[in-house]
């Protein structure tokens, strides 16, 4: 259990290395009016887990059947390594997909089901048995190999389909939503058993979903797709830390943003006026080419906000007064909405670190709230 | 709460009853009348078949009434080969124009269930809109397009196709397609029903893993619409058996059918009993293929666990 343990957050934290593998050069494809892929262009290395994450009708699930065939692009070309995919046939392209549906036929039992790619690629009986034995043990369903897929529990299914997927050994595993069909619970088990089988089989993971807990906690590297369009790609820390557009921030995570305008540079830090405070606050300049004078959002994740109840008063330039308007107690963690005495929302999430707490600060409370100049982010507006 | 049950229970028997009582009124009692005249001989008389019960309370009366019934009748078709001859003619019929029925239903159908959503509600209204007029005014609008001197001929003629017009109407071409004609909606709307069901990813999922087009229609499509296949087939085959009316109007006097057997002997030769033992014999071939598909089936779904 340890070494596997080990092994499995070795993976976790490999980045890809390899050589480009897919190459989507200005790719787009329009559905009548609607523009689902709009002049789209991105790399996804060798062996890398990557997820493609959106809200719906982002153009995820385009881009998604367009790597595997099923739509052709308008424009632009798409290669796999050196070859050029543009306009091949689907059964003819090296990649393999996970459908959301899972898409498994309803007359084939499971080894029936996990068999039919190989198949169709001509090999042995005794080939075809040696490997579907090999699936069914990756993914633990010795023991229903003769059942149909109406006979198999949600999480059977969605193995059985990954099994067929990978059946083939695909250069690219294309996964559009594998885990929306599960119930929560078993959606956290499954997320480890994808990450552990693509950190032992080495293949390419391609993921589609619109969870962004699913895409942080899996990939390697996420695209954020908004429009027909990649917004940013980062690994998921980078991500949360680092949102380049206000888009990314609200999409990833919880966040307070607040306008704001830049009044100079002070060692390092921006004065931003906000209608958080008065007085201006100071942001850590990441080094975005701003200028003095022009309109930016401030962003601030809740729990990187420190809050006390007054008559403790919290000094510094990012320090703000309020009363607490409302309390979510979530288990792990609670979060506090506060109205500002400027008038604001600011929300501020604290771990629940002790089991009891004395005296917890409550709804009505009066508090001073906090962020290091480096917890804020400057977003273009 | 028991109470409840008991009442839940005497409910669902009624629901379930119900069908079974009118199947039983209006199948299974004129089924046995028909058994029971086969079993008679004809006499010139009206009903004109014996014996006939008359009395039902003596014992005498019952005894002399089941003596004399027999199983003449079934032994005349047995020995006199016209109706072998009528009822594998039938049967052959009825496969030749079940297999052209499916090959022309089956395009149709996939075409339908690929059609633009929109679209298929018309699709289905246009197939089922032959049914707005009579079966029997249509078939005779099909002796209209096939005499000789008709609008199939004069159309061909004016083509320069043919120099003689052709002989159609009364030959068993015509049969054929005056059955295919008919029958064609019976055999599409299973088959469309199966169709538009079949998840359309599925077809997707077999050509990613490596089938063809065509591969990906044979191992998936197919299997999946068989269903619709064999009900499709049934609806058609069976009418088709006992067909009389088009084979009367359309075919010729070397045409033989069994269900036109059974009308001459019924209505020219006025030989109830006779006719009453072919719509039985009719009956049991076609009961027993469906009784033995329908075994195989539950014993297929029972085999998998």
């Amino acid at each position: 259990m340890n070494a596997e343990h080990q092994q499995f957050l070795a993976a976790g934290q490999r980045r890809a290395s390899g050589a480009p593998l897919i190459r989507l050069e200005n790719v787009s494809k329009r559905f009548g009016k609607v523009v689902a892929v709009d002049n789209l262009t991105l790399t996804i290395f060798e062996g890398e887990f990557f997820a493609l994450l959106g809200p719906s009708g982002c153009g995820k699930s385009t881009l998604m059947r367009l790597l595997a065939g099923f739509e052709l692009p308008d424009a632009g070309r798409i290669f796999l390594g050196d070859a050029d995919l543009t306009g091949v046939p689907p059964h003819r392209r090296p990649l393999n997909m996970m459908f959301q549906s899972y898409a498994l036929f309803p007359h084939m039992t499971v080894a029936r089901n996990i068999a039919y790619g190989l198949r169709q690629e001509r090999l042995g009986r005794g080939e075809i048995a040696f490997r579907v034995q090999r699936m069914l043990q990756l993914v633990q369903l010795e023991a229903v190999v003769d059942r149909r897929p109406d006979q198999l529990s949600g999480g059977q299914r969605q193995r059985a389909a990954l099994a067929r997927a990978l059946a083939k050994e695909p250069r690219v595993l294309l996964l559009d939503e594998p885990l929306a069909a599960l119930d929560k619970k078993l959606r956290g088990e499954t997320q480890h058993e994808l990450k552990e089988i693509q950190a032992r089989l080495g293949t390419t993971f391609l993921i589609v979903t619109h969870d962004q807990g699913e895409a942080m906690s899996m990939a390697d590297r996420i695209a954020i797709m908004d429009g027909g369009r990649i917004v940013q790609v980062a690994a998921p820390k980078e991500l949360y830390e680092h949102p380049r557009t206000r888009f990314v921030a609200e999409f990833v995570g919880d966040i307070n943003i607040v306008e704001g305008k830049l009044i100079g540079k002070e060692a390092g830090d921006w004065r931003v006026q906000t209608g958080w405070r008065d007085m201006p606050m100071l942001i850590r300049d990441e080094g975005e080419p701003l200028q003095a004078g022009e309109s930016v959002a401030v962003a601030v994740r809740p729990e990187t906000v420190t809050m006390h109840r007054e008559p403790f008063k919290a000094e510094g330039p990012n320090a703000v007064a309020g009363q607490v308007q409302d309390v979510g107690f979530l288990g792990d963690l609670t979060l506090y909405r506060l109205r500002l005495d400027s008038g604001a929302v600011l929300r501020v999430s604290r771990p629940n670190a002790t089991r009891t707490v004395e005296a917890p600060i409550g709804q009505g409370d009066r508090v001073t709230v906090s962020f290091a100049a480096n917890a804020g982010i400057l977003l273009r507006s | 709460m028991a109470v409840a049950s008991l009442r839940e229970r005497a409910g669902r028997a009624i629901v379930i009853g119900l069908p079974y009582l009118w199947l039983a009124i209006f199948f299974l009692l004129p089924f046995l009348m028909v058994l029971r005249i086969s079993l008679s001989d004809p006499v010139t008389a009206q009903p004109p078949y014996e014996p006939v019960l008359r009395r039902w309370t003596s014992l005498a009366e019952w005894r002399e009434f089941l003596l004399g019934l027999d199983f003449d009748n079934f032994e005349t078709l047995w020995s006199d080969d016209l109706y072998w001859r009528a009822a594998l003619s039938s049967l052959e019929i009825a496969l030749v124009s079940t297999g052209a029925l499916l090959l022309l239903g089956y395009p149709i159908a996939y075409a339908m269930a690929r059609a633009p959503e929109r679209t298929r509600p018309l699709l289905v209204a246009l197939v089922i809109l032959p049914f707005w007029t009579s079966f029997l005014i249509r078939v005779y609008a099909w002796i209209a397009i096939l005499k000789p001197e008709g609008l199939l001929n004069a159309f061909l003629l004016w083509l320069g196709v043919i120099a003689q017009p052709l002989a159609i109407l009364n030959t068993p071409n015509a049969v054929y397609l005056g059955i295919v004609y008919a029958y064609l909606p019976f055999m599409i709307l299973p088959l469309y029903a199966s169709l538009e069901r079949l998840d359309p990813t599925l077809i997707e999922a077999a050509q990613d893993l490596g089938s063809t087009p065509s591969k990906a229609f044979w191992t998936v499509t197919v299997p999946l619409s068989l269903p619709g296949v064999v009900a499709g087939a049934l609806l058609c085959f069976i009418p088709i058996v006992g067909e009389f009316v088009i084979p009367d109007l359309l075919g010729g006097s070397d045409t033989l059918m069994i269900g036109r057997t059974l009308w001459s002997e019924f209505f020219s030769n006025r030989d109830w009993p006779l006719a009453s033992a072919v719509a039985v014999v009719l009956l049991l071939i076609l009961v027993i293929p469906i009784v033995v598909y329908r075994e195989i089936e539950a014993q297929r779904w029972e085999a998998q666990p």
